[in-house]
């Protein structure tokens, strides 16, 4: 009886282990959210986590995401027309962070004439150490918006892991994709897609 | 012979009333069911003109003009404050009332209810007219989110963030939104919108990406990918208790998780094997497979209702197209045979129809694709470029 009971326990904490389930908070305050990421961040010093648990990508620093009521405006297609401004640009470079580097269609390696764009940006934050800057990744028009979002964050990564590499501090480098969600040339044709598919590099404020 | 038992149904505020049915069906799903409307030329109704109207743009709806030509006939009398509208099987004389009681706060929302009402007695299958569509739009500068009927009317903005928001998808019941929102120096939040009570929350957010794909069918629990640009995670978020499951890693890039109607399975995308195809994961032994062979590239995946079918888009010779295709690969058909792109399918609730939205430079349309025929209606077009649409 003692050992089926045993047994039983063991089962059960080899289960709930292999469940792999992290509780998280509710979506509720701020400081909680920090505190929980905070906390997190400080368990994930003392041990490794397991590549799958979800704590181990609850890392980012702006967590300032509070709750709040949403405001419905009903809008009509006269409005929806107007609004159609271009899209807010408020951080264009005129520096040598103005240049983009591009790549062939669904790939994300570094051309060479990138890298020499890339090595110039290199030394623009070597010789800046106080600039952070931003890396967007960007595509063309082809195939869902959400697998080109994807595509768009392995392109700034690439960028981000060349400029690493040429020494310049993963934490001066931020990466974001916008998919093909802000084309620079919005027409269809092959030199259109060409210039689209390219990797941004704004300074962060 | 095919048998349907209609009960009591409530309409809005108020109940109407509905009479024990017996309706044969012959050949349900290969011609378009003709309905003839007696008084349609009175206009003074907007609640009939309405649904009229709508049930026309239907492509297994024909409104005839000729009674004898005629399955079923429409026609309506008003009594003082009430509408009765009378739908009559013309084989047998068997007919079924709606009571409507004018004066509404919503009509057009009441026209779309009873649109599905009758919609569902003359085809036997789920009406699709109180389906929600939801959307991202560039609104001065900023991407936002909306959401309308699928007629594109009674357009509502449901976010106001100074950063881009995209991505949303709705729950099955239309009470949840989930969407991704951009943190200005880089980093996305996935927040979760509750349409009852207006409720903007915050559910995750991390550096990279995160994305959600859909809700269970019973709406209790969503899923989504968070993406750091090297590693991708297809999460589970539970709204009963918040928890949160890993349920698959991969190096590879993976997005748009959505259900099979299977619950063992759920399928994505994922550039596993170089570019994009479509994968189903078995959620109890986390194996995949997968499911598209036919293209070099493959997303945007929704599956039928029984799960036996699903859509998807394929890029040929720089064209989106949207094909359909059975689980095994074996039935396959392209729905858009025309040089010009669709992306954002979705299966209607009835299996019967594909939805799927079209931009040119400043203007999209949302079209029906009845998946029959290949017969198409444009249900709306907006002066704007509109992405990430999703429909429940």
């Amino acid at each position: 009886m003692k050992k089926a009971v045993l047994l039983l326990c063991v089962l059960f904490f080899v289960a709930s282990c292999a469940m792999q389930k992290v509780p998280t908070q509710p979506p509720q305050t701020e400081k909680s959210k920090i505190e929980q990421t905070m906390s997190q961040q400080e368990e994930k010093k003392e041990k490794k986590q397991p590549e799958t648990q979800v704590s181990s990508i609850v890392s980012h620093q702006e967590q300032k995401e509070e709750p709040k009521k949403v405001k419905v405006e009903e809008v009509s297609p006269t409005m929806i027309a107007k609004a159609q401004t271009t899209m807010t640009d408020e951080t264009k470079e005129q520096s040598v962070l103005s240049k983009m580097i591009h790549f062939d269609f669904d790939r994300y390696d570094i051309k060479k004439e990138a890298q020499e764009v890339l090595k110039e940006i290199a030394e623009y934050l070597k010789a800046n150490p106080e600039v952070r800057i931003i890396i967007e990744g960007h595509c063309d028009e082809r195939g869902s918006r959400e697998y080109n979002l994807g595509l768009g964050m392995r392109r700034a990564q690439s960028a981000k892991k060349y400029l690493v590499d040429l020494g310049i501090d993963e934490n001066r480098i931020e990466t974001i994709s916008y998919g093909k969600d802000k084309p620079l040339i919005d027409e269809h044709n092959e030199e259109a897609w060409a210039k689209n598919r390219r990797c941004e590099f704004k300074r962060i404020a | 012979m095919k048998k349907i038992t209609l009960l009591v149904f409530y309409f809005l505020f108020f109940a109407s009333k509905a009479v024990s049915l017996t309706i044969e069906i012959s050949n349900p799903n290969l011609r378009p069911f003709k309905v003839y409307v007696e008084n349609k030329n009175v206009k003074d109704e907007v609640i009939i003109n309405n649904l009229v109207n709508y049930l026309a743009m239907m492509p297994n709806i024909l409104i005839v003009d000729d009674i004898d030509n005629a399955d079923y006939a429409l026609n309506y009398v008003k009594k003082g404050n009430i509408i009765n509208l009378n739908l009559k099987y013309l084989k047998t004389a068997e007919s079924i009332n709606f009571e409507i009681k004018k004066g509404l706060n919503d009509e057009h929302e009441a026209s779309l209810k009873l649109a599905d009402m009758v919609f569902e007695n003359i085809t036997q299958s789920k009406g699709i007219f109180s389906s929600q569509v939801v959307f991202s739009m560039n609104w001065h500068g900023v991407r936002q989110i909306f959401i309308t009927d699928i007629f594109g009317k009674k357009i509502r903005k449901i976010t106001e963030n100074i950063t881009a928001s995209v991505a949303p998808k709705l729950s099955p019941k239309g009470d949840y939104v989930v969407y991704t929102r951009y943190f200005k120096s880089g980093g996305t939040s996935l927040r979760l919108i509750n349409l009852k009570n207006l409720d903007d929350m915050p559910v995750f957010s991390s550096k990279g990406l995160n994305v959600a794909g859909s809700f269970t069918e019973d709406g209790k629990k969503f899923f989504f990918v968070s993406y750091d640009g090297t590693i991708s995670k297809l999460i589970s978020y539970n709204l009963t208790n918040s928890e949160m499951e890993v349920l698959y890693t991969s190096r590879s890039r993976i997005a748009t998780p959505v259900v099979t109607y299977n619950k063992d399975t759920i399928a994505f995308v994922s550039d596993e094997l170089g570019g994009p195809q479509i994968f189903l994961l078995n959620l109890k032994n986390k194996s995949i497979k997968r499911i598209t062979y036919k293209h070099n590239y493959a997303t945007s995946p929704s599956f039928a209702p029984p799960g036996t079918h699903f859509v998807y888009v394929a890029l040929v010779n720089g064209v989106n197209k949207v094909f359909a295709s059975s689980i095994d690969g074996n039935d396959f058909t392209l729905l858009t045979p025309i040089d010009k792109s669709f992306e954002d399918p979705h299966w209607s609730k009835n299996e019967r129809f594909v939805f799927a939205l079209s931009s040119d430079k400043n203007s999209s349309s949302l079209y029906l694709i009845d998946i029959s025929t290949l017969r198409f209606v444009k249900l709306f077009t907006l002066p704007a470029k509109i992405g990430y649409l999703y429909i429940n």
